[in-house]
């Protein structure tokens, strides 16, 4: 069944230079309980989609084209009171950045609480305690909830971001680089958090990330973007067994094996695109070993090649042939 | 922070006072007096002694709170600033309050509605507002205002101050305390163009610091935070912008304070106010050295205090500051 | 960014002001014509003034006619070229207390920002001390203190701008530095001189053109202040605060015109070096251009 569908989104920003096409045709599905990866480089537009489904862009961020459906009903066309009633308590979002994200001014207690208060009506001592629950759950002692946002450290201030994300119990959240700016061990305990949150909570998760390890540890499927198109699509095992799309091999290829024998660290060739005047045709048609003359004259749809695997690729078949080789 | 400072400045005025050319005892008493009567005044106030003496003398009496005597006066230039300061207290405070309550919301709205017509009309006549000479500004209202439409008394202040019990020496408080409401509108009535023209030049200020404050808020994360949990614009914008705007309005506001005490002195002579920068003027042409160093200790006092209090607000609304 | 490799020449200001908004572009456009009628009336006012703004040619004062546009004083001399003239000494006076001032704040905060130390700390002090009080007080007693006339007016004034000269410059040299040094030992000498050059000077000299123009705009404001309390530039000289104050008297008995345009005179000046500043500001200082 499922829960969030995004059919063809085009998020555009409308700068003096021209329009950067941060999202550029998106699609896919979320089924409920489940998670999803969204992953790819910085400033491929992973979130300018998060923003799009919260509709909380920034100017000069227009959503210009695309359906958003969460169970059957379209977010774009909900009326500015329809969609404050839906943020936070059907979809809320954990942002990277913690420390912007919460306002200096107001203690952590209250903030959690805020949403509550606005959107279940009740008691501001009945939300303090649910906030206070919450830091519990999200493994804060409760007595801080008294504390402002610049008191914490770096690992609590997420984890009170997840805490308010909790806090009207949402269908479903999305998580925008939970880890950015923690140092390893804390991201690793945010991640086992996260988890356990979710098989407890039966949570459905978006998980915007960079980080292909970040994935692994904690989605079912997998969706690689870049330059604002999504290449590939399939669940984690496949994603890392058998990557098809250059963009992805090269990716997944790119992580260092802790086992086996020493090898040379290889990039990807080139520098990311510019998303105002994307290259013609496979926007990674320059930095693709395997280009052809068609790559660089359509663009490739994404297809469905088997049951839960889409591909955005001209090539699929001499890939699927020969397997990937190490071309640039 | 304060004991340096006011050491400071009344150091340097001090001396600087002994620079001027002029002989205050001769300005006071005139000429016709013979030099034997003025060389014994001098004496007795101790005008021959050496000027590091003299010196030492005054900062030890000034901490006593002992200001000396007013060569102008004849009487201790204490008795004459208390009678003075309130004047000058209300001057001021009734023009910041006119200039925040001018200011600080058009600032905002200009932030609000940035880019639109609003923005450039309020950025417009605020650069207008402040290419303004305040005494040019007073003068006009006094032909205009006073004279012509004949709504505003031209100068001096009421008469019947005296009527309403001193609690604070602000006769627009003090008369709303006392509910004497005749007072109070007659005060205002002849407040109203000082204030208006000490006040209406710092409107621009405290607008372009709003909007800027307001500005950066908006740029700020935690309220797009505030908008994706679903609250309403106007609660975002209020509790969550504004909290974080008001910090660095509220100092500024300090700062025009100041400013406007320097305003006093044109504004109190062009509607002969009895105040404190009409004293100051009067000292100056008169060489009253006392009385110049006494005036220039006590605004150095309502600066420090000024500032304090800004400090303790600022305080309290930011929780990140500690006190 | 872009700054940091825009080496001040013709074609980059020019670049720059294309770039910038509309409004900023207006702002400069109509301050630089203000200004340059004030130029105007500097250069060529004896030329263009209708009598002589010493001359008594009336009997008393006048009101605007077709003989005199802006009527006359009350001592009969022509107002309108008296204010044409009186421009030479309220910008003439702010110029030089600008330029001065500029010169003290230059020295004393670069010594400062290199020095460090107790020099610093004493300097900082005493700056501290005069920024906190109010400006226009202490200019009054120093303007009392030296007495009247053209020099000594222009030092009064110009103590009121210093503090915030010394600080500019101060945070520039403590930037200086912090860069330029550090960089130097690394490399030979000339990288500090590099630095300089493209990164600070341009920085620098776009500030300049701001705190010259907003300085002009303040200190006009000062000179008539000041000649309207009786201080400042002695008469005959027709400043216009001076005349502003002369004016006064009369104004109640029916004289509005030598209260109406003297001030008028100020207004215009201030509004052509407010507009200048702010244009240019916009236009030259990139972080404010984001925000605006």
């Amino acid at each position: 069944m499922s829960l969030l569908e995004i059919k063809n989104l085009k998020t555009y920003f409308y700068t003096p230079f021209g329009a950067v096409k941060a999202v550029d045709g998106i699609s896919f599905v979320l089924n409920k309980g489940r998670s999803l990866g969204l992953a790819g480089e910085s400033g491929c537009g992973k979130t300018t989609v998060a923003l799009s489904i919260m509709r909380i862009l920034p100017y000069p961020g227009r959503t210009i084209d695309g359906e958003i459906f969460f169970n059957d009903e379209n977010i774009l066309t909900l009326n500015d009171s329809q969609l404050r009633e839906f943020r936070w308590k059907i979809i809320s979002i954990v942002f990277q950045g913690a420390m912007a994200s919460l306002n200096p001014l107001f203690k952590i207690g209250n903030q959690i609480a805020e949403p509550i208060i606005i959107h279940e009506k009740i008691k501001k001592k009945e939300a303090m305690k649910r906030a206070e629950d919450l830091l519990e759950m999200v493994g804060i002692d409760s007595s801080r909830a008294g504390n402002y946002p610049w008191e914490l450290s770096g690992g609590m201030r997420q984890r009170v971001m997840i805490a308010m994300a909790l806090a009207c119990e949402p269908e479903m959240v999305i998580a925008d680089e939970p880890n950015t700016a923690l140092d390893v061990i804390v991201a690793d305990q945010i991640m086992e958090l996260i988890k356990k949150l979710r098989e407890k909570l039966d949570l459905s998760m978006l998980l915007i990330t960079h980080d292909l390890s970040m994935i692994a540890q904690t989605c079912d499927e997998v969706a690689i973007m870049y330059a604002g198109k999504i290449v590939e699509k399939t669940d984690t095992p496949t994603i890392f067994s058998s990557p098809l799309h250059p963009y992805t091999h090269a990716l997944v290829k790119s992580f260092p094996n802790i086992k086996g024998p020493r090898k040379h660290l290889k990039g990807i060739y080139g520098h990311p695109p510019d998303l105002i005047n994307p290259p013609s045709g496979c926007r990674f048609n320059p930095r693709c070993g395997y280009a052809e003359d068609i790559c660089r004259r359509e663009n490739p749809e994404l297809n469905k090649i088997s049951k839960n695997h889409f591909l955005a690729c001209h090539l699929i078949d001499k890939i699927l042939a020969k397997g990937h080789n190490n071309g640039n | 922070m304060i004991i340096p400072t006011m050491f400071l400045l009344l150091t340097s005025v001090f001396f600087l006072m002994h620079i001027i050319p002029g002989d205050p005892v001769r300005l006071a008493y005139g000429d016709e007096m013979p030099e034997e009567f003025i060389q014994d005044i001098r004496h007795r106030m101790g005008l021959d002694r050496p000027i590091h003496e003299q010196y030492i003398e005054y900062m030890k009496r000034f901490i006593r709170g002992d200001l000396g005597i007013s060569f102008t006066y004849k009487i201790p230039v204490r008795y004459k600033m208390l009678e003075r300061y309130p004047t000058t207290l209300e001057l001021t405070l009734g023009g910041i309050i006119l200039a925040v309550f001018l200011g600080v919301p058009l600032g905002i709205l200009a932030a609000l509605k940035k880019g639109g017509a609003i923005d450039h009309i309020i950025r417009i006549m605020s650069l207008y507002l402040y290419s303004n000479p305040s005494f040019w500004l007073a003068l006009l209202f006094q032909l205009y205002l006073g004279v012509v439409l004949g709504i505003f008394p031209i100068s001096g202040r009421f008469n019947l101050i005296g009527r309403v019990p001193h609690v604070t020496g602000i006769i627009l408080f003090d008369s709303l305390l006392a509910q004497d409401f005749q007072v109070f509108w007659g005060n205002f009535r002849y407040m109203f163009m000082p204030w208006l023209t000490i006040g209406i030049v710092r409107v621009p200020m405290l607008s372009r610091i709003s909007r800027a404050s307001m500005l950066n808020v908006f740029g700020e994360d935690y309220m797009t935070t505030a908008r994706a949990k679903g609250l309403r614009e106007w609660l975002v914008v209020y509790r969550h912008g504004l909290r974080n705007a008001i910090l660095p309005i509220i100092t500024s506001i300090g700062g025009s304070f100041t400013w406007l005490l320097g305003g006093t002195v044109i504004i109190e002579k062009i509607f002969s106010l009895p105040g404190m920068g009409s004293l100051l003027m009067d000292g100056l042409m008169g060489r009253d050295f006392a009385m110049i160093q006494g005036i220039v200790g006590i605004y150095a006092i309502i600066v420090v205090l000024t500032n304090t209090f800004i400090d303790v607000c600022y305080a309290a609304a930011d929780p990140r500051v500690k006190f | 960014m872009k700054l940091n490799k825009i080496k001040l020449g013709e074609s980059n200001l020019v670049k720059l002001f294309k770039v910038a908004p509309k409004s900023a572009q207006a702002m400069v456009i109509i301050g630089s014509f203000l200004v340059s009628i004030l130029l105007f009336f500097i250069i060529f006012g004896p030329i263009i003034a209708p009598y002589d703004p010493f001359e008594m040619v009336e009997i008393s004062w006048e009101p605007p006619s077709n003989k005199h546009i802006m009527g006359t004083d009350a001592l009969g001399r022509d107002l309108f070229s008296r204010l044409i003239i009186g421009t030479r000494y309220s910008l003439g006076v702010s110029l030089i207390a600008v330029g001065f001032s500029l010169l003290v704040g230059t020295i004393l905060g670069s010594l400062s920002g290199f020095f460090g130390g107790p020099l610093d700390k004493i300097l900082m002090l005493i700056m501290d001390a005069l920024w906190a009080f109010p400006g226009f007080i202490f200019v009054l007693i120093m303007a009392v203190v030296l007495g009247p006339g053209i020099l000594q007016t222009a030092f009064a004034i110009s103590i009121g701008r210093i503090p915030g000269n010394f600080r500019m410059i101060r945070s520039l040299t403590l930037s200086i530095k912090e860069r330029g040094f550090i960089e130097a030992e690394k490399v030979m000498g000339a990288n500090s001189l590099h630095i300089i050059r493209y990164h600070i000077a341009p920085y620098y000299l776009s500030i300049l053109f701001v705190t010259i123009s907003l300085g002009m705009a303040r200190g006009t404001l000062a000179v008539s202040g000041l000649g309207f309390l009786g201080l400042g530039v002695p008469p005959p000289t027709p400043e216009w605060g001076t005349e502003l104050a002369y004016g006064r008297v009369f104004l109640l008995a029916g004289g509005w015109w030598m209260v109406m345009f003297p001030g008028f005179f100020v207004l215009l000046s201030m509004l052509g070096f407010n507009l200048l500043s702010e244009g240019a500001d916009t236009i030259l200082n990139p972080t404010v251009r984001r925000l605006k």
